[in-house]
């Protein structure tokens, strides 16, 4: 009986340790799933090769021009960034917009089409910019692929490759990450300038599209698209500033062109 | 001395009682990645001894029942790793902080053991928490 109460209190000693020990963020603490840059780009490059032989882009001078006007508005105004991030245009009537690993942003031509102004594209584009920033995209792909695995995506491993393209298109980050990079890419929107209620609009118009087949893939990995928009709001309800437009008209209706051609 | 000896062990039984602690040392160095090492080193010691004096045969039990019971916790610690490295598993706060506290344990089962070497080797009896009531319970006089 009295080995049985020593031998309780022992494994209550070891699992208190263990749990009390679990509590702290060691893998954050030591970066654990934090990869080289180089490797980083190499993997995001690979990836972009990858979509640029399956896919139609959009590379025209006039389309990525302006492209690169909305980009630069947030990145100019935003130095924590990562300044060489590309936005890749996608011709594909799917909603989807998605973060890749080296400071890539893929963006499908049907999220343009539902965009009613470039604020709410741009709400987007800070959106997985905070991904990108925050160090989202790493950290998921080193959780889900594993650190070996994605290691081996710098060879040109095509299974490893569509398996990252596919987590990183289809599946969503946790809500605690969205949460944070909603909250980012206010303060990106903000300092740009550019007023955040358009990210909330589009946000609250997802929500309303969901019935339709090509939304899928942006609802379910951005859920919960009505409280995030509800969020975005209160976040920005007592924040003062002067915002100014994105692009002119013209240059928006081009981009809307290339996207509904 | 404990009540439970009544008699005061012979030099070579101290000696024997203290070998046994030094085993478990020994082969727990030797065989550090593996846990199954130090306890099949403490088991042929054990086996060893098992005709032994009754002071010498309750040290080797104490030091095989703690052996066993580490054991247990190591080995869960190495085939976590083993799946850590070789499949799908990932490294998580869950893990390293079981890692340190098996580290922990074993650490403190080291320093115990080193006492009990020297306090068994002056023919001093050492009782410890749990193995050493397992020890009274399998090991009669």
């Amino acid at each position: 009986m009295k080995a049985i109460i020593q031998l309780s209190v022992l494994l209550l000693l070891f699992g208190g340790a263990w749990f009390g020990l679990s509590r702290i963020d060691f893998v954050e603490r030591f970066r654990l799933y934090d990869i080289s840059n180089k490797t980083e780009q190499k993997i995001g490059d690979a990836i972009v090769k990858t979509i640029k032989q399956t896919e139609h882009m959009i590379a025209d001078d006039s389309t990525t021009a302006v492209i690169t006007k909305i980009t630069n508005k947030l990145l100019f105004a935003n130095r924590n960034i990562p300044h060489a991030t590309i936005i890749h245009l996608v011709k594909s009537k799917e909603i989807n917009a998605f973060a890749l690993p080296g400071n890539h942003i893929i963006v499908y031509t049907g999220l343009i089409e539902h965009c009613d102004s470039a604020q709410e594209l741009c709400g987007v584009l800070a959106h997985e910019m905070a991904h990108i920033e925050l160090r989202h995209v790493m950290k998921r792909l080193a959780g889900e692929v594993g650190i070996a695995v994605l290691a081996s995506a710098t060879t040109g491993n095509s299974q490893v490759i569509n398996g990252i393209l596919k987590t990183l298109s289809s599946t969503a980050f946790e809500r605690s990450q969205e949460s944070a990079a909603d909250e980012a890419a206010v303060k990106y929107l903000v300092h740009a300038q550019i007023n955040p209620a358009g990210f909330a609009g589009f946000m609250h118009k997802i929500d309303t599209l969901i019935a339709q087949p090509e939304i899928m893939e942006w609802i379910s990995t951005h859920p919960n698209s009505k409280a995030r928009a509800e969020a975005i709001n209160q976040l920005t309800a007592n924040i003062r500033q002067t915002y100014m437009p994105v692009v002119d008209f013209a240059d928006w209706k081009l981009l809307k062109r290339a996207a509904g051609q | 001395m404990n009540s439970l000896f009544s008699y005061r062990p012979h030099d070579q039984e101290a000696e024997k009682a203290s070998n046994g602690y030094l085993m478990s040392l020994i082969a727990l160095m030797a065989g550090m990645p593996l846990p199954i090492i130090n306890l099949i080193a403490t088991v042929i010691f054990y086996l060893a001894n098992r005709r032994g004096s009754y002071f010498v045969r309750w040290h080797c039990t104490q030091t095989l029942v703690s052996q066993f019971t580490l054991l247990l916790f190591n080995s869960i610690g190495f085939s976590w790793t083993m799946a850590i490295l070789f499949s799908h598993t990932f490294i998580s706060n869950s893990y390293i902080a079981y890692i340190i506290t098996v580290i922990l344990f074993n650490l403190v089962e080291f320093i115990f053991t080193i006492i009990a070497a020297i306090k068994t080797r002056k023919g001093i009896h050492v009782e410890w928490w749990f193995s050493g009531e397992v020890a009274h319970l399998i090991c009669k006089q």
